[in-house]
């Protein structure tokens, strides 16, 4: 089970230039609004048609500009769940079901597969209800029970909680990743949120304004985040302009400290930029330096990496507090969430911190 | 009293809605879909009977029409067929004065179609005929609905393009809104006023036929936003 898109689309001032490849994997799409990734999703199903590209799934082709191919949606064996799910208002749970199952002819065959999938999906007893009759989690259920009865050789997902409430989310979240791990075949999940997304998939693709940023698996890309967009989804949240040192050290700017960092990281990263010269001022490449505040740890003593900090001030969570410190006057402040517990025994106006060199990241701005 | 001004106006109604229902739902949904320069100048051209007086419908209807005009002139050469001053003349008036009603209704309700449904519809393997009766009309069902109705009401009180296009004659072409003229001008003030209950009455239901349907649909678009 492959997948491979290597897609072109202009939409006004917009460019989607999209190009991936994956094999029997779940693969996350993640960006923020905007960037591209219903769009990307659109046209694998068919519902948009690229300006150029290709797209084959198991060695299918389902369009080809140039091969003048181009798969109606119908005959695409693509299933894709919006985001509103688009359950059909007028049917009942068992009719949208079984509008799903229309390959099978056979009245009794087909209703046995739609009964079938209603039990599995345990929606059996909502068989005479309406959509709007049905919950969020309901609805998705059905929403995916209609799809999967169709066969499809390939899974699209649209954001498939963001309409959830919040506790529904898990419990469906856990639901659907035992869908997709049955299923067994290629998955797209759309998401922007990077827990839902390291849950469940294997691999993940960043795309920002149209473009593919980051791809790989998802540990490296979560360890290695690479771009400052990539940063922010995968909860990089601290970033500062930086000015590289060495191959080791890095000052970063907006704080006022250097920061040592896993070697590998820094070369990867000037070496897949193309960028030979380190630390070349002309260069139009920009660099920054992010912190996962996470792996922030109090420290005992002066080592590498560990600072001295000004708590400048803090906010008393429910279940944690956030410091606001700055290491330098002036500099810009980082947050750092401890335990109630912690800073009511710690507290004070000056704190030594330790950042581990797991806990920076190189990344790249090129503009 | 004689009823066949009764019978004529809802033969008459009944017929051109039936006709007006399927040409305006065929308009709106291709025009719902066209490029959005070609649907401002088309939805100008379709509307316009709306906003003209009927006798400007009668008049432009019988200049296309008419014995010595060229489409009236072929019809009667052809098929020996006069298109005027006959009971089935007046259903060309009142198609062209109701049919932007149905379509201008069919078209809003279309456009309100949340188009996701049609999309995974496709994606489930479903085809487009499928889609539209089975997926389609049903959602723009209320719309739909109101538009029939008051296409209906409307073609039922069409006056001024109907007297010019097919006259009155009492049993042969004579409708309600006609007949009514012709005894008030004949000073026959008793029947004219019969006619005007019947035709009051008609009204009535039908309007409060729209607007349980529109309560209806307001009911359904709540359930939709709801869920």
């Amino acid at each position: 089970m492959s997948i491979y898109v290597n897609i072109e689309k202009k939409l006004g001032d917009f460019m989607l230039r999209v190009n991936f490849n994956t094999e029997n994997d779940v693969l996350a799409l993640m960006g923020k609004s905007g960037c591209g990734k219903s769009m990307t999703l659109k046209c694998i199903a068919g519902i948009e048609k690229p300006d150029r590209g290709t797209i084959i799934i198991d060695g299918v082709t389902l369009f080809s500009s140039d091969k003048k191919i181009n798969l109606s949606p119908q005959k695409r064996k693509v299933g894709l769940l919006f985001q509103n799910y688009a359950l059909f208002p007028n049917m009942t749970a068992f009719e949208n079901i079984k509008a799903g199952a229309n390959g099978i002819k056979n009245k009794e065959q087909k209703e046995a597969a739609v009964r079938a999938m209603m039990e599995k999906f345990e929606v059996l007893h909502l068989s005479n209800h309406y959509p709007h009759q049905l919950s969020g989690g309901q609805q998705q259920r059905i929403a995916l029970a209609r799809i999967l009865v169709s066969e499809p050789e390939c899974l699209l997902l649209d954001e498939p909680f963001s309409a959830l409430d919040t506790h529904l989310r898990f419990i469906t979240e856990r639901e659907t990743a035992k869908v997709i791990k049955d299923f067994g075949k290629t998955v797209i999940l759309v998401s922007h949120n990077i827990e839902e997304v390291f849950r469940i998939t294997d691999k993940i693709a960043v795309m920002n304004a149209g473009k593919i940023e980051t791809f790989g698996e998802k540990n490296t890309v979560l360890s290695n985040p690479e771009t400052i967009n990539t940063a922010l989804l995968t909860g990089w949240s601290e970033i500062s302009p930086a000015e590289i040192i060495n191959e080791k050290c890095i000052y970063a700017k907006d704080w006022g400290i250097i920061l040592r960092i896993k070697q590998e990281r820094c070369s990867d990263i000037c070496k897949s930029k193309d960028n030979k010269d380190i630390g070349n001022e002309n260069c139009d490449v920009r660099y920054f330096v992010s912190v996962r505040t996470e792996t922030i740890r109090p420290a005992e003593e002066e080592s590498d990496n560990s600072f001295q900090m000004k708590v400048e001030s803090y906010a008393v969570n429910p279940y944690d507090t956030t410091l606001i410190l700055k290491a330098t006057e002036g500099s810009c402040p980082i947050t750092w969430r401890v335990s109630n517990e912690w800073w009511l025994k710690n507290k004070t106006d000056f704190i030594r911190v330790h950042i581990p060199e797991e806990g920076v990241a190189l990344l790249v701005d090129k503009r | 009293m004689d009823l066949f001004p009764l019978w004529n106006s809802i033969r008459i109604s009944a017929i051109s809605t039936a006709a007006v229902f399927f040409l305006g739902i065929f308009c709106a949904y291709y025009i719902s879909k066209a490029p959005k320069y070609f649907k401002g100048i088309i939805d100008v051209v379709l509307t316009l009977p709306l906003v003209l007086p009927p006798t400007v419908v009668g008049y432009l209807l019988l200049r296309v029409l008419g014995p010595k005009r060229p489409v009236g002139a072929m019809f009667l050469s052809l098929f020996d067929i006069k298109l005027t001053m006959t009971w089935w003349s007046a259903v060309f008036a009142t198609m062209v004065v109701t049919f932007p009603l149905m379509y201008r209704t069919a078209r809003g309700a279309f456009e309100l179609f949340d188009n996701n449904l049609a999309y995974s519809a496709r994606t489930l393997g479903l085809s487009d005929t499928y889609i539209f009766w089975k997926i389609r009309l049903p959602y723009c069902k209320q719309g739909i609905i109101a538009g029939t109705v008051l296409t209906f009401a409307r073609a039922l009180g069409e006056y001024g393009a109907t007297s010019m296009i097919a006259g009155y004659t009492p049993g042969r072409t004579a409708t309600i809104s006609t007949t009514v003229y012709n005894l008030w001008r004949t000073n026959n003030d008793n029947l004219a006023f019969k006619w005007v209950v019947i035709n009051i009455a008609i009204s009535c239901v039908v309007l409060m036929a729209v607007n349980m349907v529109e309560k209806k649909e307001r009911q359904a678009v709540s359930l939709k936003e709801g869920a």
